[in-house]
């Protein structure tokens, strides 16, 4: 068990720093200067004094030699201190908390809205395979996975907020401006959700536990209740994972669309402001988010699932 | 068999007919998704024919029409014809989603199969990374990368590449070990076959036909994918043609003119489903003979 | 063909009607016209032990399925009937078969270990079958108590013990506290000690007699392995694809089996080389034994018609019918006595 969860620390840790030195030497190769590009920020000036780029390159440190430049970032990084950014002129951390905590909640409610679809649809397609039911679903993940979110959320938004007028259009104010990006944020989730739900439970079902379950006196019913959505759900778990530290920097389209103030949104406009620190801290916390969340998931997995605990224990 | 496809007798029916034959026998929605590409490809490579209206000419006084009997799906916010941009374009869209889908699928497969291959230390690492990888958006590291170098082609490309070869690496990598496991090839072994040659003779075959499946799968991943990148601006750049980025064009002129962004989307939405369609209808077939090989 | 109306030896003793009666059951794969069981008749008494016996693909794990109504998709019930208790359980309502299982009728199976639900600890499954739900302390009390009946060490522990931290022999045990949970008249145990060391079979064979001792149990033992049948049941049949072909009183058909199929089980079973030093088998296999439409079915591997080419017409034309030999002995085959004792010599 702590070998398995030694092992995952150590690859995460390496990765964690791969993603680092991508971070931090990515926009080194590019051609813009980042003292001119403050300067200039900050100036809206393109005749810059050569003496004050000069004094800002030493101030950011950037006549020491990559390696050094490199382990003085990383270091006020591992510290919290990811610089400032370029255009709110924020700690870049403080922003990517504020931002984080709203693409939490967006991303968990689309989560939790597609689960609560693909659990029971999927189980209940695979209880008749080949049936009615277990076909219209098939045509429905099918065509769920090619729907674009920016195809869907106009569309909801036109239905919704122009012509109901039930639903704002855009923004972050109170429950009811969650639900359409949520909703069009779930869409290939659940899709997938579905399908990995109705394989497991397919599986699950013909299990010998659940015809042993029925000789002791449980219905057909009951069995799958009880001893089936536990062990159907195992892969699901793994597939939530994915997709929750997908959706936490993955929804940067629907943010954009809705005009949330979330992680994908942050990204989105460091870009537009050419903001280079907070482009780093922002992709280095999507991507870390990502891997951590994969790997905890992992571990997570290992834990619920008595067999594998043992057959790790051994 | 996948051998059939590589040695194929000489009086063996020809290609046509044989993609007739294959065609009949998948699923439906393997031929539903051909019917809708095919149409698709068809109307785009008839474009500059059937095309109604030169799709760069602006009419600012007819601009944000519905649809009318000249102007089908109306036109835009410079007046232009919405169909006519539809049809005729650099096809900026489907073309960087082909092209990563191939590099890609080139990649994942070496790495799994050579993971699979090697097996020890170097499988646990190379599946490891992958599994670590997919949870990765890809739009996060596009948009990482435009940040730094601005939009294009090359860093559309390589920030698709970056995890987009994971699936087939872990696909080729089970199949490998799969393949690898039979008696047969433990026996060419023994007998003193070359590793390339097993490898040739009896891995990649085995390959073909559910990386090409979960190609189509990701193909339409891609599309949705660039569309979005394009949608966001950060795609192909104005005034090209895109799919994507006449959703962008479109969204000011939501109320005023819904058909303006219906349209595009649909049409991504369309190829999207065709090829996931092509894809699913491929992969039903091609676990059904996977459980029959085994 | 007749159909027994009392059941034989201890049965006699026993005056009521049998607790188990099948009659002509015939299970088909739905969709193709292919029967895997074709006209069975069973009947197990009151507190009575009876052994099915066969190769692997003769039906009977097919069998134990269909009489608790549990087969999988794709296999059904196609005729015949399945009394319990006097009850019809063919078309009974799964609603109703609910109440019956696991009360009147539990079942024992070859893989204990696949047959608990990994994840689900011991002690929830062996309480299902308990007829009154009372307050959790008491009903995991109960289930201890059933736990430490069939011989498990330190039963509290067990029973908060998941499925992979129990061995193959005390997993069957735990299976056979659930059986015993709603106190059944009848045990179907279908092969439960063949995925057991030899040592744990001895260990679970005893416990099965000794429940059956104790609370009057009838026992259909499902099983290929002939030594398990002579040690154990009062009855034995023997099935062959897909009907019985001999069926007694187990001392008599052990010493002096009727049909060749059954003789020539019992004289692989011994393991005792022939005179020319090769272990003793059946040739040909069982397998193709279903597609043959006329005759015997065992005819292609049967030894007595090789040797008596005169039988050969009979046997490859029509399928002997299951004949009286007195004592609630039948046999299914057309071969005098002599016959089929002539080559023993």
């Amino acid at each position: 068990m702590w070998k398995l969860v030694l092992q995952r620390l150590s690859i995460l840790v390496a990765m964690l720093l791969i993603v680092s030195v991508a971070a931090f030497a990515v926009p080194l190769m590019s051609d813009g200067d980042p003292a001119r590009t403050i300067l200039m920020s900050r100036t809206s000036d393109f005749n810059l004094d050569p003496d004050a780029v000069e004094s800002l390159r030493t101030e950011l440190g950037l006549d020491r030699t990559l390696a050094a430049q490199y382990f003085g970032w990383l270091g006020h990084a591992l510290r919290g201190d990811l610089g400032f950014s370029f255009a709110t002129r924020q700690p870049v951390l403080s922003e990517i908390a504020r931002a984080l905590a709203v693409s939490l909640t967006l991303a968990l409610t689309a989560l939790g809205w597609a689960l609560l679809v693909a659990l029971p649809l999927g189980t209940l397609a695979a209880m008749r395979p080949g049936g009615k039911l277990d076909g219209a679903t098939t045509l429905l993940i099918q065509t769920l996975v090619a729907t674009p979110e920016y195809w869907f959320a106009p569309v909801s938004v036109l239905v919704f907020s122009l012509w109901l007028g039930v639903l704002p259009s855009a923004g972050w104010q109170g429950p009811s401006s969650l639900i359409l990006p949520a909703l069009a944020l779930s869409l290939r989730p659940m899709a997938y959700f579905t399908q990995i739900t109705r394989a497991a439970m397919s599986d699950v079902l013909q299990a010998p536990y659940i015809s042993a379950a029925r000789a002791r006196g449980l219905s057909y019913n009951q069995s799958v209740l009880r001893h089936g959505l536990r062990n159907g759900s195992l892969p699901v778990i793994t597939f939530f994972a994915l997709w929750f530290a997908g959706l936490l920097g993955g929804s940067v389209v629907v943010e954009v669309i809705f005009a949330i103030p979330g992680m994908g949104r942050l990204l989105y406009d460091a870009v537009i402001n050419n903001d280079v620190p907070m482009l780093q801290g922002a992709f280095v916390a999507m991507v870390g988010l990502a891997i951590v969340i994969n790997t905890a998931a992992d571990v997570f997995y290992v834990l619920i699932n008595p067999a594998m605990r043992g057959r790790h224990a051994q | 068999m996948p051998s059939d496809m590589i040695l194929s007798p000489p009086d063996a029916p020809g290609l046509l007919s044989r993609a007739v034959i294959y065609t009949r026998s998948r699923h439906w929605t393997f031929r539903a998704g051909v019917a809708i590409v095919a149409a698709m490809i068809a109307l785009i490579a008839l474009a500059p024919w059937i095309a109604p209206h030169d799709p760069g000419a602006q009419d600012l006084l007819g601009r944000l029409k519905g649809p009318t009997a000249v102007h089908w799906l109306g036109t835009d916010h410079l007046g232009r014809d919405v169909l006519s941009r539809l049809l005729i374009g650099r096809q900026f869209t489907v073309t960087i989603s082909a092209v990563a889908v191939v590099i890609t699928l080139v990649i994942g497969t070496v790495i799994g199969v050579m993971a699979g291959r090697a097996g020890g230390l170097a499988d646990e690492l190379a599946m490891r990374t992958v599994d670590l990888l997919i949870s990765v958006p890809d739009v996060v590291i596009a948009i990482f990368l435009i940040g730094v170098f601005g939009p294009g082609w090359l860093t559309l490309l390589v920030a698709l590449t970056l995890t987009g070869w994971t699936p087939y690496a872990r696909l080729a990598r089970g199949l490998t070990r799969e393949v690898n496991a039979r008696e047969y090839i433990r026996a060419a072994e023994v007998l003193g076959m070359k590793r390339s040659f097993v490898m040739f003779r009896h891995i990649l075959p085995n390959c073909i036909r559910p990386i090409t499946a979960i190609s189509f799968l990701r193909f339409g991943h891609k599309l949705i994918t660039v569309g979005g990148l394009s949608y966001l601006g950060l795609g192909v750049q104005p005034p090209n043609p895109d799919w994507g980025l006449m959703l962008a064009e479109a969204q000011p002129y939501l109320e005023r003119a819904p058909l303006l962004m219906i349209a595009p989307g649909a049409v991504i939405f369309l190829a999207a489903l065709g090829v996931t369609w092509i894809g699913h209808g491929m992969e039903i077939d091609t676990s059904g003979t996977g459980e029959d090989r085994t | 063909m007749t159909l027994p109306t009392s059941v034989p030896t201890q049965g006699a003793k026993d005056t009521r009607a049998p607790l188990l009666e099948v009659r002509n059951l015939k299970v088909g794969i739905t969709g193709r016209n292919k029967e895997v069981v074709r006209g069975l008749d069973l009947t197990v008494g009151h507190g009575e032990v009876v052994a099915l016996v066969g190769e692997s693909g003769s039906g009977k794990s097919v069998t134990a399925l269909a009489l608790s109504q549990l087969l999988p998709p794709g296999l059904e019930i196609t005729e015949g009937s399945v009394r319990m208790g006097g009850r019809e359980l063919v078309g009974t309502s799964e609603k109703d078969l609910t109440g019956i299982r696991g009360r009147d009728l539990s079942m024992l199976f070859q893989q204990p270990q696949t047959m608990l639900d990994p994840t689900s600890r011991v002690h929830v499954q062996v309480a299902e079958p308990l007829a009154s739900k009372g307050s959790g302390r008491a009903t995991f009390a109960r289930v201890v108590d059933l736990l430490r009946g069939v011989g498990i060490p330190d039963p509290e522990a067990r029973a908060r013990a998941f499925s992979h931290e129990l061995s193959g022999g005390m997993a069957q045990r735990v299976m056979m506290a659930a059986a015993m949970a709603g106190e059944p008249r009848l045990l179907i145990a279908d092969e439960p000690t063949t995925a057991l060391d030899v040592t744990v079979q001895a260990q679970i064979l005893r416990l099965l007699r000794d429940e059956q001792r104790k609370r009057d149990l009838s026992i259909l033992l499902i099983t290929h392995d002939l030594s398990i049948v002579s040690a154990f049941s009062d009855r034995v049949c023997v099935m062959y694809a897909g009907r019985i072909v001999e069926e007694g009183p187990t001392p008599q058909i052990m010493k002096h089996p009727a049909h060749p199929y059954t003789r020539a089980l019992i004289r692989c079973s011994l393991l005792e080389p022939e005179a020319n030093g090769a272990l003793p088998s059946i040739p040909g296999s069982s397998s193709r034994a279903l597609s043959i439409l006329e005759g015997c079915r065992f005819a292609p591997r049967c030894h007595v018609m090789a040797a008596a080419p005169d039988l050969e017409s009979a046997c490859c034309a029509t399928e002997p019918a299951l004949e009286s030999k007195g004592q609630g002995w039948r046999t299914r085959c057309h071969a005098t006595d002599a016959q089929t004792h002539g080559d023993a010599a």
